[in-house]
């Protein structure tokens, strides 16, 4: 018998993408029934299934793996849909005529089934969707795409390209998170120097994601930290969790437990089970897409989370960078602080941006090397530079606001090069 | 059809972006049918232009503006209040308002303020026991220390009635202050003392008993709306709803008014710096606090964002002997929008506080708070720290829709809490948190599109995580009196002040701007985008909360109605209808009040300049708001920027472009605003 615990990380910052996580441990091995398992209320797929991520145990460890998911899952590893009563008969392979496939999330409705998958061992790996007909490509990203999330039947977030192995460098493109709504083009929304991957769909409608800095080796811990954004790439902001329970998954397994009748020479990697679930809820888009520039208005530049304001060291310019993954940043240009520490530019959409404090003298008193961006139009706050997360500001007026946004010849270019 | 068969076009008239073709039927000259049609159309656009010229030459005439080209007649005729949905009867409901366990705790007397009763229910039965009329919406509730006198303030008819728990009758009333809404029993030294706090007229009543008589009236701040005593009667705590009006550019501060109940000698008046809406105040046995739910308003930041509370978040004001801590009440993902009632037990161990935007009773472990607070670097910054909350918060116990009063029995077994708009009371076991019943009252009126279009109105779920409610902004669908910097025209430009949602029947279109000719635009996708940040209201819902705020009627319009004027209010009348000063120098039309302030509604619904254009904003042009309720709407102008009606013209008129004022003198100033007081 085979026994699947399943659960879900209560701690958002113990695994290693700070996710929530539905672990698979196998126990032993001869075949029964089932125990236990979760009310499932899917329309087309069985009441109560699972879909499984299945790996050959003969599958040797991928040394010559080429990208991540290689690794993850090498070639042979399936997904599988097995139903109640949980007897081989009732086990589907929903992944047929693909080379390997894994990492599979269920839309809330519960009908539909997005994973990654590749057909052959040199064709990229994909987002596929599974449905009880069959599965269908949704991407035909070049370099790939992976760790799919679903914000509705047709809405999909995924990471692209998928990352090599080796060599790490600019050769190897910097995965970004992408939206693709049914067969329309795919829709860029990160843009920062990190690598961003993992997007997982919160409840709130943010999309909760991983990005390490670029560059860095992969799953270096101090290089990994999450991030939110709307769906459409708008407020990216570093997340602090305070309640773990926002993340909009499907629900854990009742009492965590099930017996599953083992398949001879298969490693059940991953499990979940095919439910519905509520919508997450949605988000007006304020980008103007005829627009090439945005507003980044910060409230106290002297605001961090080391400093209070006025006890530090006060800045009193702002050096507003902006650049890419593997090239050094571009100084836009500076801005003089007001007396309360706020400044407000304007900033080319879509770029890489960041900040360098200075004190009269000139010295660098804090950087934030180009990681964030604003999308077309956005108009984007923050308290400070790096100030403490889970703040709201004071409520007072910022000089900043009183006067039209700095705005630098050179963003001026790089904006009109657009 | 063959080519020679093909009907050539005869002639062509061309009406606006419509071309009718005449055509002859094969081949045939244009018969009698066609000359005559032909004539008649070419009549008929001849006096639709000639109709339109007159029409734009007669707009011109009476509003004395050559800028205005055609407008509807409706901007001007065909207006009749009659027709306006807030004229209408509509349908009662058993809303709960103020609730009062019996000394006994085997009984729960109920306010229901819409169906003007006061109801007798029992705790073990959980079913109404016996029903006594009380006219002028009975709101606010409390009891004498022998259990033998319920007392109800009657915020309609501006009363407090005394009521007979025996015999369940009304034996005496006396007539408060304007809006009679929270209320406060306590014995004193001097007598026992009822405690009265009057939204309307911004006052507090203090009433001595036996008879019950009004023995001080005491200036407020701005909508006092809770009351709490202390136990020895040394103080009572009243909670104002909003902040008085100040510079509009500067921190709102509303006020915790602070009395002697025995003499009403103001003790204190204590500011809740950047905070409102306060509309329950606790005091907490042991301690020497007073507890009062409020909402962190950060009206003066450009709403760039809404995480974080960015635009407003809730909290708790913590009165600890003379100092105040703002902390929050809100998770940093997860927001309980609208608090409101509160109750302390007798232990002072808890207090539970209703969220009527979140559906939620937020129990809070105040020894916890205590802990928190002894050890609290910066208490001040603490109301910034969302993540602070769960240090003391101990549960969040969902509700049914909008729950918004609460008391506890004596024992502080179990809570009783006003779900509003579902019409019932919940009773909870304070022990467990788990429901012991519920108190049916009505049927939650799911049949009456105005009341589903309130429970639209003041519900949370419809904003990015729950912060807030359209009700945040607007209680009672009126204001808040603050201004807002929307994002949607850039950082920073167009400070906007808020606008009361009352009588806005027929006075489309929207917007200080203008832009938004109805309120399903005005309240839908647009606000989702600029405000809620997340889906729009759904189109069903969204046609319920038009029909609620459409028959939202002017505040005090029954009360003021067809009253008769008094003599200060008639030569107002004069001044404000005058077409020439004083002297006999004739004032242009367009700077008559009445030509765009025109009647009954007090508006001619047309884009003006009144040289009000400030330095951030990017027009003169603005919508001409209604009149109807003025005087309860400050601050005035379309930033906010004049504290008073009278600053209008004191200090805020530029070349006489807003109305000629030049030539009155202080006494006709104040008849104008008199008269401007009664709409």
């Amino acid at each position: 018998m085979l026994h699947l615990f399943l659960f879900r990380d209560s701690n958002p910052q113990g695994s290693p993408a700070g996710l929530p996580v539905l672990m698979a441990g196998v126990l032993s091995l001869p075949a029964v029934g089932l125990l236990m398992t979760s009310a499932g209320c899917s329309r087309e797929f069985p009441d109560g299934a699972i879909v499984m991520v299945q790996t050959l145990e003969s599958a040797r460890p991928a040394d010559e793996a080429e990208t991540i998911l290689d690794q993850r899952y090498p070639g042979g590893s399936r997904l599988v849909l097995v139903s109640p009563p949980f007897q081989p008969a009732n086990v589907q392979v929903l992944s047929k005529g693909l080379m390997a496939a894994g990492g599979p999330v269920v839309c809330p409705s519960g009908r539909r089934i997005f994973f990654a998958g590749k057909k052959t061992g040199s064709s990229p790996w994909q987002i596929y969707a599974a449905t009880p007909g069959g599965i269908r490509p949704v991407t035909a990203m070049p370099g790939g795409a992976m760790h799919p999330a679903v914000l509705s039947e047709q809405d999909v977030i995924f990471s692209s390209p998928v990352p090599k192995l080796r060599p790490v460098g600019p050769s190897n493109g910097l995965p970004a998170l992408y939206a693709q709504t049914g067969r329309e083009p795919p829709r860029r929304l990160t843009f920062g120097t990190a690598a961003a991957s993992e997007p997982e769909v919160l409840r709130d409608g943010r999309i909760l994601f991983v990005a390490a800095r670029a560059g860095a080796e992969s799953g270096a811990r101090s290089d990994v930290a999450k991030f939110t954004m709307n769906r459409d790439g708008t407020e990216v902001t570093a997340f602090t969790p305070d309640v773990v329970d926002v993340v909009q998954r499907a629900p854990e397994l009742s009492r965590g437990r099930i017996d599953f009748p083992a398949h001879p020479g298969w490693r059940v990697v991953e499990a979940i089970p095919v439910t519905a679930r509520p919508r997450p809820a949605g988000h007006s888009s304020s980008i103007a897409p005829g627009k090439k520039s945005g507003t980044i208005l910060c409230l106290n530049a002297n605001w961090t989370r080391h400093s209070k304001p006025n006890n530090a060291s006060q800045a009193e310019r702002v050096r507003v960078l902006a650049g890419d993954a593997f090239e050094p940043a571009q100084v836009l240009g500076e801005v003089k602080l007001l007396a309360d520490g706020s400044f407000m530019v304007e900033v080319p959409a879509d770029t890489p941006i960041g900040f360098e404090t200075l004190d009269a003298e000139g010295r660098v008193l804090s950087r934030l090397p180009p990681a964030i961006w604003v999308r077309p139009g956005e108009n984007r706050s923050c308290l400070g530079c790096h100030e403490p997360g889970n703040r709201s500001p004071r409520n007072a007026r910022p000089l900043a606001a009183t006067l039209p946004p700095a705005r630098f010849s050179n963003v001026l270019q790089m904006t009109s090069a657009k | 059809m063959p080519n020679d068969e093909i009907q050539e076009p005869l002639s062509y008239v061309v009406i606006g972006h419509t071309s009718f073709v005449f055509t002859s039927s094969a081949g045939m000259k244009p018969n009698g049918f066609v000359r005559i049609s032909l004539v008649v159309v070419l009549a008929a656009s001849a006096l639709a232009v000639g109709w339109r010229l007159w029409a734009i030459s007669h707009v011109r005439y009476r509003t004395g503006r050559q800028d205005l080209s055609y407008v509807s007649c409706g901007h001007c005729h065909f207006q009749e209040l009659d027709k306006l949905p807030w004229t209408h009867p509509h349908p009662r409901h058993a809303a709960p308002a103020g609730l009062e366990f019996s000394k006994d705790n085997r009984k729960l007397f109920v306010a229901l303020d819409d169906l003007n009763e006061v109801v007798e229910t029992d705790v073990a039965t959980q079913r109404v026991t016996r029903r006594l009329a009380v006219a002028g919406g009975p709101f606010g509730v409390t009891q004498d220390v022998g259990g033998e006198r319920l007392f109800v303030t009657c915020r309609e008819s501006d009363r407090v009635v005394a009521i007979d728990l025996e015999r369940f009758q009304e034996i005496e009333s006396v007539e408060v202050g304007q809006g009679p809404v929270g209320l406060a029993f306590c014995r004193t030294g001097s007598g026992d003392r009822l405690v009265v706090a009057n939204l309307v007229s911004d006052n507090i009543s203090i009433l001595s008993l036996d008879p019950m008589r009004e023995i001080a009236r005491v200036q407020a701040g701005r909508e006092p709306y809770a009351v709490a005593t202390a136990a020895d009667g040394s103080a009572a705590f009243i909670a104002n709803r909003l902040a008085v009006p100040e510079d509009h550019l500067s921190v709102p501060e509303s006020e915790l008014t602070i009395l002697d109940p025995a003499s009403g000698r103001i003790l204190k008046r204590e500011a809740l710096v950047s905070a409102h809406l306060a509309e329950g105040v606790a005091v907490v046995p042991g301690r020497g606090w007073s507890l009062t739910p409020l909402v962190k308003v950060r009206n003066l930041i450009p709403i760039t964002q809404v995480a974080n509370g960015w635009v407003m978040s809730s909290g708790i004001a913590l009165w600890d002997h003379g100092r105040i801590v703002q902390v929050p009440l809100d998770n940093a993902n997860a927001y309980f929008a609208d608090p409101s009632g509160i109750a302390v037990d007798p232990a002072g161990r808890r207090a539970y506080i209703a969220s009527g935007g979140g559906d939620v009773i937020s129990v809070v472990d105040l020894e916890q708070l205590a802990n928190w607070l002894a050890d609290a670097d910066e208490p001040n910054e603490a109301i910034e720290d969302l993540s602070l909350a769960k240090q003391y918060v101990l549960a969040r116990v969902p509700t049914a829709r909008n729950p918004r009063h609460v008391t506890l029995s004596s024992d502080g077994r179990t809570l009783a809490v006003s779900e509003r708009l579902a019409d019932s009371v919940l009773l909870l076991e304070t022990e467990s948190l788990r429901s012991s019943g519920r108190i049916a009252l009505g049927n939650g009126g799911m049949d009456d599109p105005i009341r589903r279009g309130e429970r639209v109105f003041t519900q949370a779920a419809h904003t990015f995580q729950g912060q807030f409610s359209c009700r945040s902004c607007h209680p009672d669908a009126h204001v808040d009196g603050l201004s807002y910097d929307f994002d949607g025209d850039g950082i920073g430009s167009n400070l906007l002040d808020n606008r009361s949602l009352r009588a806005i029947a027929g006075t489309k279109p929207f917007k200080w701007n203008g832009k938004n000719p109805t309120l399903e635009i005005q309240c839908g996708p647009r606000f989702a985008r600029v405000l809620m940040r997340t889906d729009a209201i759904p189109p069903a819902q969204l046609k319920d909360l038009r029909a609620f705020l459409e028959a939202q009627p002017p505040p005090r319009w029954e009360q003021k109605h067809n009253q008769p004027l008094t003599p200060a209010q008639e030569r107002g009348k004069q001044i404000f209808f005058a077409e020439a000063t004083s002297d006999g120098t004739p004032i242009p039309r367009q700077r008559q009040c009445h030509t765009c302030h025109r009647p009954p509604l007090f508006t001619n619904r047309l884009l003006s300049s009144v040289g009000t254009r400030g330095p951030l904003d990017t027009t003169d042009m603005f919508d001409t708001p209604h009149l109807l309720g003025i005087a309860y709407s400050a601050p005035y102008l379309h930033d906010g920027r004049a504290k008073t009606l009278e600053e209008l013209w004191t200090v805020y008129q530029t070349n006489n472009l807003h109305g000629v004022s030049s030539y009155m003198n202080k006494h006709q100033l104040n008849d104008l605003v008199e008269y401007l007081k009664t709409l």
